[in-house]
């Protein structure tokens, strides 16, 4: 079944200058920005795997001359990630094959096998907005909960600071709501704590920059905020910052006055209705989702001219190609690289 | 007649779940269609009580030229045929199927009134309905999977 159906491409005399309308458009391919904020490179030996590490060592504090010294430790923390088999097989008639006029639906069937290399950006969308449209399941971060959460596993405010790694947004109207939010998670950034009461980040992580990713709807707003060079965000009378926008009043761009490198990423993969932004600071050492990368992919055929066709492509004529291979995909470890803007 | 007294070769074919039958007489298939026999014929799924069940519509087979429709013809040479996928095929991620589906529903007979996938429905519009498959997996009430019936199985059910 779901042979592709090539009789439109059957006809005598047809014409191929756009046979390749589809095959052209290089969609098959994960953003360039996924490898910001999702590590590709952890192989798996086994159908799923759990993964340790220990919490923040504990700090010094004063020790009194004449008595102990006063000792802490810091405990272990693990998490469990699986892997899962994906697939596809794009089967045809060979007749179909050899008769089609534009000599490509081999290679246009070839798509779908390109189209592998989309998982590792679907699997991040999906721990993204923790939604299961492509992994079957979600797992939780080591700490126990989801990639956003404003409590830990235990119930305790996460990272130390109330709220977590969601902050409530004051909604995307225009840009100044934009940039309040964005030094709000700033803010949270630096409120955070390493779980031994101190901050968690030092400042060459949180000054290298973050990438925002947005759906599509919100890409004017985002680069009103932090592209636009002279902005028309107004003051008000007493020279607050105003979200009115007031012709003549223009300013310059405080994210780029202050030299703070924002890397927009507006996506239709986040709905038109979902108002939520995510700001992942470029600088963490460990992005906070990973690939777990057990098996890649597959490529197998069954072609009639071939000794190794299968017995179904000999009995019935049907050709196919089709692709496996064995990922998932998890939160790395502790996701503090990572907030959501929920609005 | 009588008990075969010595050895006859048979001309076979294998069960690999895919055939070829005449078309109904100026009836146009389209590839995805549910097919039912029909006085012998190909024919859209109509649900008719002497119809049984053929499967889902591959694309042409014999007598149809290039890019032309699946249109039948008695009365030409050869009777053009479509081929078709009676292997009980599951079809997957439906999203129209009647009847509010739920995870409980899983097992349950699939009726289609016609050769339209989006008119199934897990409950007959009529007493006399037939069968055409069973829901296989739910994923959503609008995201569910369809393992249809064979001819064979078809008609072990049905009775006929």
């Amino acid at each position: 079944m779901s042979n592709i159906i090539a009789s439109a491409n059957l006809a005598n005399g047809l014409r191929t200058e756009f046979a390749d309308t589809y095959m052209a458009i290089r969609n098959r391919q994960a953003d360039s920005r996924l490898a910001k904020v999702m590590d590709l490179g952890v192989g798996a030996t086994n159908r799923n795997h759990t993964f340790g590490y220990f919490d923040a060592a504990p700090h010094a504090e004063h020790w009194p001359r004449g008595s102990s010294i006063a000792s802490d430790g810091n405990k272990a923390k693990s998490f469990d990630v699986s892997v899962y088999n994906w697939g596809r097989r794009v089967p045809w008639h060979m007749d179909d094959r050899a008769d089609d006029q534009t000599g490509t639906l081999f290679d246009s069937a070839k798509g779908a096998g390109n189209s592998f290399a989309l998982l590792p950006e679907r699997f991040f969308f999906d721990l993204l907005l923790s939604t299961t449209t492509t992994l079957p399941g979600l797992p939780t971060a080591g700490d126990g909960v989801a990639l956003f959460s404003a409590t830990n596993g235990d119930g305790g405010a996460r990272f130390g600071i109330t709220g977590g790694n969601i902050i409530t947004g004051g909604g995307v109207l225009n840009l100044s709501d934009i940039l309040t939010d964005y030094y709000a998670t700033m803010a949270r950034y630096r409120g955070m704590q390493d779980g031994k009461g101190q901050p968690l980040f030092s400042n060459d992580i949180l000054d290298a920059g973050v990438t925002i990713i947005c759906g599509a709807h919100l890409e004017h707003v985002m680069e009103q905020a932090f592209i636009q060079k002279m902005q028309a965000a107004g003051m008000s009378a007493t020279g607050a910052q105003s979200g009115t926008i007031v012709a003549g009043a223009s300013q310059s761009n405080l994210s780029q006055d202050a030299n703070r490198p924002v890397d927009i990423w507006p996506t239709s993969r986040i709905a038109a209705s979902n108002d939520d932004w995510f700001v992942f600071l470029n600088g963490v050492p460990t992005p906070p989702t990973f690939l777990l990368d057990r098996e890649g992919i597959v490529e197998q055929t069954s072609l009639m001219g071939d000794q190794s066709a299968g017995d179904h492509t000999k009995t019935t004529g049907e050709e196919f190609i089709q692709w496996h291979s064995r990922q998932g995909a998890g939160v790395a470890g502790e996701p503090f690289g990572a907030i959501q803007v929920n609005n | 007649m009588a008990d075969l007294g010595a050895a006859v070769q048979h001309v076979t074919r294998n069960r690999a779940g895919r055939s070829s039958l005449p078309i109904a007489n100026t009836v146009t298939l389209y590839e995805g269609a549910l097919l039912g026999i029909e006085g012998g014929y190909l024919n859209h799924w109509a649900d008719g009580a002497a119809d049984v069940f053929a499967g889902v519509c591959l694309g042409p087979s014999v007598g149809i030229a290039a890019a032309a429709a699946m249109l039948g013809n008695t009365s030409a040479t050869p009777v053009p045929e479509a081929s078709f996928d009676d292997s009980g095929v599951t079809l997957m991620h439906l999203d129209s199927v009647g009847g509010t589906p739920t995870q409980a529903k899983v097992g349950d007979i699939v009726y289609s009134t016609s050769s339209n996938t989006d008119d199934m429905s897990l409950t007959a519009v009529t007493t006399t309905d037939n069968p055409i498959g069973w829901m296989s997996r739910w994923r959503s009430a609008t995201d569910l999977d369809v393992t249809l019936f064979t001819p064979s199985e078809f008609l072990a059910y049905v009775g006929t």
